[in-house]
């Protein structure tokens, strides 16, 4: 097993079939990680980033290429096959007030995967463990009993993610998870979090628009855009020395809250355009500053700069 | 006889004229002095909501001041009445189940809170008008957007329909819309279009008071970059006034001139950007900027402001910060602290670290300065 990395993304595809032909949520999209580490996933809406996250949390299936776990296909897997993976692989959702369900108390909404699973022998075991997840994301007791209407955002993620860990998963897709939430409130919970990660090895999949987040919590970034993996490379590293215009475009958009050095920004032209049938071409050709007519001829690939710093442009930046 | 008619009836035109004149000078001094002063001037503002659970308390005596071309900014978390206080300056809360408790909206020296519906009517939308924060809600989805634009050209300006369009497409050129797309719905445009839309009905009217509520909250960095570059443009260019209403300090850093930072429908600390930026003094506005994470700095964890805001329901007898304050003492629960000033042109804060209790004091209270 140990020569296969735990996570490997090789092809991906997600085409939706629509009324003006196929849309490419995602586009031939590989890459590898590591246990107990954290992958950035980052984009603007409409990139395909969810849709790849919903593809590895098996939400969604793929239109082609695999995705390996420890070597095995999961696209692969169904039946029972499929309800032990599930074990393994959990999401939280971004918006806690549409994805738990109105009418289940908090109890009901983190028993519900352990009475599924059959984690638990008695009805005593599945209550002490409801009340082990509560106090591990910091809800008090007192909560068990109420709705979801009842408690406030911070919380109603906190209960989102007891979900998900309810079944002591290895790896965990984050959708958005403090997208939704105040500043007081996301430090909160992505402390949280990284604090889980550290005690039992958790392995994130981080989807966020938020680049200040990643860069906070993640050890590895893939920048997609319309459905296409345009840079990969360590946080640091990308932070530092972003190669790809479109990243570049990216992180000097983020308002800055240093009043002292007021920096040149690029301001992006345009909007992403669609992902319906896009044209043989780089996608990012309408957008880029640098553009010349070698990108207006085919797709750039994926190329290798440095060492774990992949970039798909025909003219990467120094 | 004709002659002398003629000459009477010049004098008392010119005489006229020179009434005019003078008025219009003396209209002319008022506003050159309303410009040195505040254009508007919120005082000691409460208002409540009357449900059927009990009063909600949304605004507790929030105060502060906007010059002439200045921006300032409302930062704050969801629920610190940010809103609320929008709403109230635009004369859109309903009463009941709203209620203006107490307190004063100075506008050119004349208070809102006072004047009849009519009147509002003609200040709302022409004098100040607002951004909201949802472009996805906000616009009609029944109606082309060149409609919704010149609607408010039409209302408040005596043109033709004709040349309301004609204002309008104008408008949408300012905020680089393809005029030949005047004639689509809402539901045609990105997110990113449709609150450029948005700007240029609030601007249609060059109004001398712009409330953004959240502009660019629903929209992906490098869309907001572009609506953010443009409003400041804008603002420029139209000499307007702005309330900007965010909870993200890369925002406020951007546009503003001077920061409140707004706490369970109170004031917390306000002073212009340097002031907050360089030194913030509130043990909430120190967690806020604490909780952000920094691109510039690596740190494990994050600072927590531990705990939620206060039910305005069920609001602490003493600071509202109290509950969730590391520093808090017994007095913090017991009283409310008073604004004490800081150094610093503009720099106030309402903690009892800066204050005796007894007194407004002019100093940093020693007593707390090392904790």
């Amino acid at each position: 097993m140990s020569e296969h990395p735990y996570l490997e993304v090789r092809h991906l595809k997600k085409y939706f079939m629509t009324p003006n032909g196929p849309l490419h949520a995602v586009d031939d999209v590989s890459f590898t990680l590591e246990k107990g580490r954290t992958i950035g996933l980052v984009g603007e809406s409409g990139c395909g980033k969810s849709t790849l996250g919903h593809m590895i949390a098996r939400l969604l299936d793929a239109t082609d290429g695999e995705i390996l776990l420890e070597g095995e296909d999961i696209l692969k897997y169904n039946g029972r096959k499929l309800k032990d993976l599930r074990r393994r692989i959990q999401i939280i959702f971004q918006d806690p007030f549409s994805s738990l369900n109105p009418r289940k108390t908090v109890y009901n909404t983190i028993a519900e995967p352990i009475i599924i699973q059959k984690m638990c022998k008695s009805k005593k075991e599945v209550e002490d463990r409801v009340f082990e997840i509560m106090e591990l994301v910091g809800l008090a007791e007192r909560y068990v009993n109420v709705y979801p209407h009842e408690l406030d955002g911070g919380r109603r993620q906190r209960v989102g993610i007891a979900r998900a860990l309810a079944l002591d998963p290895e790896l965990i897709v984050c959708d958005e998870p403090v997208s939704a939430l105040d500043v007081s409130i996301q430090a909160q919970i992505l402390n949280l979090l990284k604090r889980l990660q550290q005690q039992f090895g958790y392995t994130y999949i981080f989807i966020t628009h938020d680049l200040s987040v990643v860069k906070h919590f993640a050890q590895d970034v893939l920048v997609m855009y319309l459905g296409q993996l345009v840079e990969q490379a360590p946080v640091k590293e990308l932070f530092a020395h972003p190669r790809h215009p479109y990243t570049q475009g990216l992180l000097s958009a983020i308002p800055s809250t240093d009043i002292d050095n007021v920096k040149d920004r690029i301001i992006l032209k345009g909007e992403i355009t669609s992902p319906i049938n896009p044209p043989d071409e780089c996608r990012f050709a309408d957008r880029c500053e640098y553009v010349s007519e070698a990108c207006r001829k085919k797709a750039p690939q994926l190329q290798r700069l440095g060492d774990d710093h992949l970039v798909s442009c025909f003219a990467p930046l120094d | 006889m004709n002659d002398m008619l003629n000459e009477t009836v010049n004098a008392a035109a010119e005489e006229t004229a020179e009434v005019i004149a003078e008025e219009a000078a003396g209209i002319n001094t008022e506003i050159v002095s309303d410009e040195s002063e505040n254009l508007l001037e919120v005082k000691d503002l409460t208002v409540e909501f009357h449900t059927d659970s009990g009063i909600v308390q949304a605004i507790n005596g929030l105060s502060f001041s906007l010059k002439a071309g200045e921006t300032v900014g409302l930062v704050g978390e969801t629920g610190a009445g940010k809103t609320t206080t929008a709403l109230a300056i635009m004369g859109l809360i309903n009463c009941p189940p709203g209620f203006y408790k107490s307190g004063e909206i100075i506008y050119k020296g004349k208070d809102l809170m006072k004047i009849p519906e009519s009147e509002y009517l003609k200040i709302r939308g022409r004098e100040i008008s607002m951004i909201f924060q949802d472009p996805m809600t906000a616009l009609n989805p029944v109606m082309p957007v060149i409609d919704q634009i010149s609607e408010v050209i039409k209302n408040h300006k005596h043109v033709s329909a004709k040349e309301a369009r004609e204002e309008a497409i104008e408008m949408l050129k300012v905020v680089r819309i393809p005029p030949e797309r005047a004639d689509e719905y809402p539901h045609q445009f990105s997110g990113g279009m449709r609150q450029r839309i948005v700007i240029a009905i609030a601007l249609a009217c060059n109004p001398a008071l712009l409330i953004a509520d959240e502009p660019t909250t629903a929209l992906d960095v490098t869309i907001q970059a572009q609506v953010l570059e443009m409003m400041r443009e804008l603002r420029d260019n139209f000499n307007t006034s702005m309330i900007m209403i965010t909870h993200d300090f890369g925002v406020v850093a951007e546009t503003c001139d001077k920061v409140a930072i707004v706490y369970a429908g109170e004031v917390l600390e306000s002073g212009t950007k340097r002031d907050i930026f360089k030194n913030p003094s509130h043990p909430y506005t120190v967690g806020l900027f604490g909780a952000i994470p920094n691109l510039n700095e690596d740190t494990e964890f994050l600072y927590q402001i531990e705990g939620l805001m206060p039910d305005p329901m069920d609001l602490p007898k003493g600071c509202p910060f109290a509950p969730r304050c590391s520093y808090a003492k017994d007095i913090c629960h017991a009283e409310k602290p008073c604004v004490s000033r800081l150094p610093g042109e503009e720099h106030v804060v309402k903690c009892h670290k800066y204050t005796g209790s007894d007194e407004n004091q002019e100093i940093v209270n020693e007593e707390w300065r090392d904790e």
